[in-house]
């Protein structure tokens, strides 16, 4: 009995592996009749592209993660999706994984470089170039194309302050610094904090990113309890939408109409409350499919044998408001 | 003299196990120490060795105070202990079981692993001991591992030797061997304290022995001027039961076993038949599979071949869960690891068999539970503090009462008891004697495995052997002499051919 | 004499202790923030869902066993609900059919550890990796929050008066188990399985049967906590459950100090995922930092397991 199901687990062990091979040689296998087909020549023929995330989890990643794929797909390049599920390790051993496979490019999409140095090191040394999106920035990358994490940061915050309350009152942060592109919003609501004598910053919370919107309920849940009366609280800075859902959600279930709630992101769930008139007030969209087509037309230039200008690349970001909501519920 | 006790007490939670003891040893003497479980022997033994930490009263070694307040602080004065259950790492071999709290000796900065056999061996030969270091204690045998446990007391300094029931798992002509050793040992000045419930043991091997009884000490006294019955008059207050009738008719036939074979070999052909008002003694030297036999008999080890029959009816494989409901029972050898939970209350231990009977709908009726278990825990004599004790804060002969008990609630007809009395005190051991007795006149079937030659001789009214994963011979026990038994463990294959028959 | 007392009170009771004290401490601190009924009633519903997988992960605990698949289970719960209810479906067919499909994994799950006899750390682990890659392939790794109809919330956000019903969930729930482990013929044999399997085999138990059944239950309840997360905050997050599947453990850890025989319990469950609650609650309420938070929280678990430990047995 146990050696039959040694067996079968072997046999489908193998089937599957086949299947995932023939899977992958179907693409291009021979680049260079591909190549020579009526089809007029991309750059991007023949090239294979890893995209590499561990935050799929996340609506924006995802959205990004499906440009990208829709994009160069069009383009003609075989792509490979790689998400590891909040686990930076594991995403570190994948791309041994690619570099050792031969890919054509690697694409990190919201992962801090820095966390992944050694391999990306190995990746650029064996000649694969390596982008981001939204990302972040070391030496010897390509490109990463982002929103300038710290202007989004300063937009949302200044029309909290400015616009919303009136250059005074009391604020909750509710944050998430190891990632690198909210570290740089947080490090511009810092600085908007204290350049103004007439905010007080009530307490900042760190809310951690496997379920969000359920930590920063009970987060605020609680703060409301210890500031009880209306007006103790004047508004709530979140470094990412979700967080600003689940704050929201307290807020009204408290029946704290009178608390401003501001998010980054342009999640659809964050729009639609914005939309409803709920206590969340404003969103900064960013510009993924900017980003993207930043990416996308670098990769070409380079694939073409073009030099192009390394560094970051910023791809304009857009304040939602009530006003303009319904524009991007799609 | 080399150890002195003097006014030692040990108290527990306001109970005290041990009280003003005032215990001598000298240096190559072999003295016996008995009393019944619960006496105070083991906590003796574990002040000696540093397991508990001494507070009243003192120790002299040599005539000097000295505290032992751990086991480092006991091996450095020379003190080694061999226990009941075996303290061998199973996947280490002889040699690195042997250095086990020793030094590993370097050189060049790498183990030095020739140095270390040489050791081993060059103590092995001092104690004419042959094993083969290259096995692990896993696959060694019973006997052979108490051996290796000897070897590696005595790989440095041993001033005082501690066997502590070392014969349980050990047959007759076994023990004999470890006899000699002590022996051997004695000459050499080394003292050795020696355990056990077996009295026999007792008056073939020690110079005197102490007794305890209910953690005082009664008694030290040459052990040549006394006799077995003073000794267990000593031990307990009431005298030991005679010895239980023997019968000659039995009823109809309960339990067949035929050509059991297990799945991994180590019962080749077994074969019994049980009928009611039997007990039927299995006889069988370590490792022959007499314990084994019974598992698969009972559905608990996995059978190859072979089929069970059972009220009449024919199982290819049983499971315990059948036997049970068919009113059969296993009582097990190892009684911490298969036939007791040490965390479970007394009551419910009593009742695991039987969770379903005191339930309704799923439900456990809790009142009908407690009154029979405490009608139980009352007709067996079970001490306890009550039926909510743990199990494991029983004394073993107890333990081994509620293990009955739990047997007893399934109304069985085949008791399969597999060494019910190993290390359990004399008075506990003639209690499970005259149960099984008195089962059997009721019509049950008992099928009674011992290492024990003289034990079975006392309790069974036949005798099979069972020699190398197959049962042999069947007799009648009248008038049968354990010479006759051994020797036929260790006849030839042509025996083991033999059907099993019964004279009658 | 006196200190054996003490012993026995720390061993008994020393974890219900920690938890009335700390609840004093903050009760002494903010008097008027932290003990007061809403606070009462907000850390019940903030515990709640803790609560409800740890009861999952205490009958696998039960039977000394491991499953390391609850945290994805409850993701995959709450997935496949939300899935349902962008499809349309009625609110009970969403909610039932997650169940079910939990039911047959964990069925899944005991079998291979009671038929083979695997240890069931790697088993458990195994089909966490494999119940991730079924939530990446139904969800595509995004949030589902588009298209659930308002009706999908009223289980995680309801009240009943002041009460949520999230609250009242938990309470059932807690009898429910607490009945099943103490009063139950199950429940019995769970415990003789995990007190010693072989004992409890040759009494006649159907150990294989029974591990089954515990690791089914554990599904279930991690698939309904997933589905009820879901329904609270109004989208199914593919990694919504993950953040519980350690808390559960610390929970039933601390719990198992509650019981005099240091088993798995359902009452010290609840005790163990109210000390975290009531840490997070009150740390929150007096404002102080997150960092601050996980270094008080850590060392108090810590603290828990040691302060019972010691007041066990007198072995040196």
């Amino acid at each position: 009995m146990k050696k039959v199901f040694a067996l079968l687990t072997a046999l489908a062990l193998v089937l599957s592996l086949a299947a995932c091979g023939g899977d992958s040689q179907t693409g291009p296998q021979d680049p260079d009749t591909a190549a020579g087909t009526e089809e007029p020549a991309t750059p991007f023929a023949g090239k294979t592209v890893s995209i590499m995330t561990p935050y799929m989890a996340s609506v924006t990643t995802n959205q990004m993660v499906g440009y990208l794929e829709n994009d160069l797909t069009d383009q003609g390049a075989e792509v490979n999706v790689i998400d590891t599920a909040n686990d930076f390790a594991e995403l570190a051993s994948r791309i041994e994984d690619v570099t050792a496979s031969g890919t054509d490019a690697i694409v990190l999409v919201s992962a801090d470089p820095t966390q992944l140095e050694n391999q990306l090191r190995e990746a650029m040394d064996a000649g694969i170039p390596v982008f981001g999106v939204d990302s972040g920035y070391i030496d010897g990358m390509q490109v990463n194309a982002t929103s300038d994490n710290h202007q989004m940061g300063e937009l949302i915050a200044g029309y909290l302050f400015d616009d919303l309350m009136g250059g005074e009152g009391t604020v909750i942060t509710l944050t998430h610094r190891p990632h690198p592109g909210v570290v740089k919003r947080c490090e511009a609501f810092d600085e908007l904090i204290a350049a103004n004598d007439k905010l007080t910053l009530l307490t900042e919370q760190h809310v951690p990113a496997e379920q969000p919107i359920n930590d920063a309920q009970d987060i605020v849940q609680n703060l409301l309890l210890a500031n009880p009366d209306k007006g103790s609280i004047t508004a709530i800075l979140c470094a990412w939408d979700e967080p600003a859902i689940g704050a929201t959600q307290a807020c009204q279930e408290a029946g704290r109409d009178e608390i401003l709630i501001v998010g980054v992101d342009g999640n659809e769930q964050a729009v639609s409350l914005i939309q409803e008139g709920t206590n969340l007030k404003a969103t900064v969209a960013q510009n993924f499919q900017g980003m993207v087509d930043i990416v996308v037309e670098q990769m070409g230039r380079l694939f073409a044998g073009e030099t192009i200008e390394t560094g970051e690349m910023y791809a304009k970001a857009t304040l939602i408001t009530a006003d303009n909501a319904a524009d991007f519920i799609q | 003299m080399l150890l002195q006790t003097e006014h030692v007490s040990k108290e527990f939670n306001g109970i005290y196990a041990l009280r003003d003891i005032n215990f001598r040893l000298d240096a190559g003497e072999i003295h016996g120490l008995v009393g019944e479980n619960g006496a105070g022997k083991s906590t003796l033994i574990k002040l000696l060795t540093g397991v508990y930490r001494l507070r009243e009263g003192r120790l002299l070694w040599n005539g000097q105070p000295v505290t032992i307040s751990s086991p480092e602080d006991s091996r450095r004065l020379g003190i080694r202990v061999i226990h009941q259950d075996r303290t061998l790492i199973p996947t280490f071999n002889g040699v690195e079981n042997c250095y086990l709290g020793l030094e590993y000796p370097t050189r060049l900065g790498r183990v030095d692993w020739a140095a270390m056999e040489r050791r081993v061996r060059q103590t092995m030969r001092g104690l004419g001991i042959d094993l083969d270091l290259k096995k692990t204690a896993a696959e060694l045998s019973p006997p052979q591992r108490t051996e290796l446990e000897i070897v590696r007391a005595m790989m440095a300094d041993c001033r005082l030797l501690i066997l502590d029931e070392p014969t349980a798992s050990l047959t007759d002509q076994e023990a004999q061997r470890l006899f000699r050793l002590l022996r051997g040992l004695q000459e050499k000045k080394t003292a050795i304290l020696y355990v056990t419930h077996r009295l026999d043991e007792i008056f073939a091997l020690t110079g005197r022995v102490t007794v305890f009884r209910n953690g005082q000490l009664v008694e030290t006294l040459p052990t040549a001027g006394v006799t077995r019955e003073e000794l267990v008059a000593k031990m307990t207050d009431q005298t030991a039961a005679g010895s239980v009738s023997h019968r000659e008719a039995f009823g109809p036939v309960l339990l067949e076993a035929r050509n059991i074979t297990s799945r991994d070999g180590r019962v080749k052909r077994g074969g019994l038949t049980l009928r009611g008002g039997e007990i039927l003694g299995l006889f069988g030297l370590g490792g022959s599979g007499r314990t084994e036999l019974l598992e698969c008999i009972f559905g608990y080890r996995a059978v190859s071949g072979g089929s069970v029959l059972l009220n009449g009816r024919e199982y290819a494989r049983l499971t315990p869960e059948r036997s049970i409901q068919n009113g059969m029972v296993l009582i097990s050898e190892d009684r911490r690891g298969k036939a007791m939970i040490g965390n479970l209350s007394v009551r419910d231990n009593i009742l695991l068999s039987s969770i379903d009977a005191f339930s309704r709908w799923g439900v456990l009726q809790r009142k009908a539970e407690d009154r029979a278990a405490a009608e139980l825990i009352r007709s067996l004599r079970i001490k306890s503090a009550g039926p909510g004790q743990r199990m494991l804060e029983l004394s073993g002969g107890n333990q081994q009462k509620a293990v009955f008990a739990r047997a007893l609630t399934t109304a069985p007809k085949v008791f399969l008891c597999d060494e019910p009395t190993q290390a359990v005190d004399v008075a506990t051991r003639s209690d499970i004697h005259r149960l099984l007795r008195q089962k059997a006149d009721e019509g049950a079937g008992v099928l009674y495995v011992s290492s024990d030659l003289q034990e079975l001789l006392e309790v069974a009214d036949n005798i099979l052997v069972m020699s190398r994963g197959r049962t042999t011979v069947c007799w009648k026990n009248q008038g049968l002499t354990p010479r006759q038994v051994l020797s036929c463990c260790y006849e030839d294959q042509e025996k083991e051919e033999r059907a099993c028959a019964i004279s009658t | 004499m006196r200190h054996l007392n003490v012993r026995r009170i720390l061993q008994t009771y020393g974890t219900v202790l920690a938890l009335a004290a700390i609840a004093a401490a903050f009760s002494l601190i903010r008097p008027d923030k932290f003990c007061t009924l809403t606070n009462f009633i907000n850390i019940t519903r903030q515990i709640s869902l803790l609560v409800m997988i740890s009861l999952g992960t205490t009958l696998v605990m039960s039977v000394n066993e491991f499953d390391l698949s609850v945290g994805s289970m409850a993701s995959l719960g709450g997935i496949i609900a939300a899935l349902l209810a962008v499809k349309g479906l009625p609110m009970a067919v969403c909610f039932l059919i997650p169940v079910a499909v939990s039911f047959c994994i964990g069925l899944v799950n005991g079998w291979v550890v009671a038929r083979f006899r695997v240890l069931s750390f790697i088993t458990t682990l195994g089909m966490s990796t494999v119940l991730s890659g079924v939530i990446y392939r139904l969800s595509g790794g995004a949030t589902i929050f588009e298209g659930i109809s308002k009706s999908f919330s009223v289980l995680g956000t309801a009240k009943l008066g002041r009460v949520p019903l999230l609250s009242i969930l938990m309470a059932v729930f807690v009898a429910l188990f607490w009945f099943l482990l103490e009063h139950t013929t199950l429940g019995r044999k769970f415990y003789a399985i995990g007190g010693n399997e072989e004992t409890a085999k040759i009494a006649g138990i159907r150990v294989r049967k029974y591990k089954t059944i515990a690791f089914a239950l554990c599904a279930v309840m991690a698939c309904v906590t997933g589905m009820l997360i879901a329904s609270r905050v109004g989208s199914a997050n593919t990694t919504a459950g993950d953040g519980y599947f350690l808390q559960s453990y610390a929970a039933v850890f601390i719990g198992c100090t509650v019981s005099r025989k240091g088993i798995p319990n359902a009452v010290g469950t609840l005790v163990g995922a109210a000390i975290l609650g009531i840490l997070a609650n009150g740390l929150t309420i007096l404002q102080m930092p997150s960092y601050m938070q996980n270094i008080i929280t850590g060392g108090i678990i810590i603290l828990a397991v040691i302060a019972q430990k010691a007041g066990r047995g007198d072995a040196a």
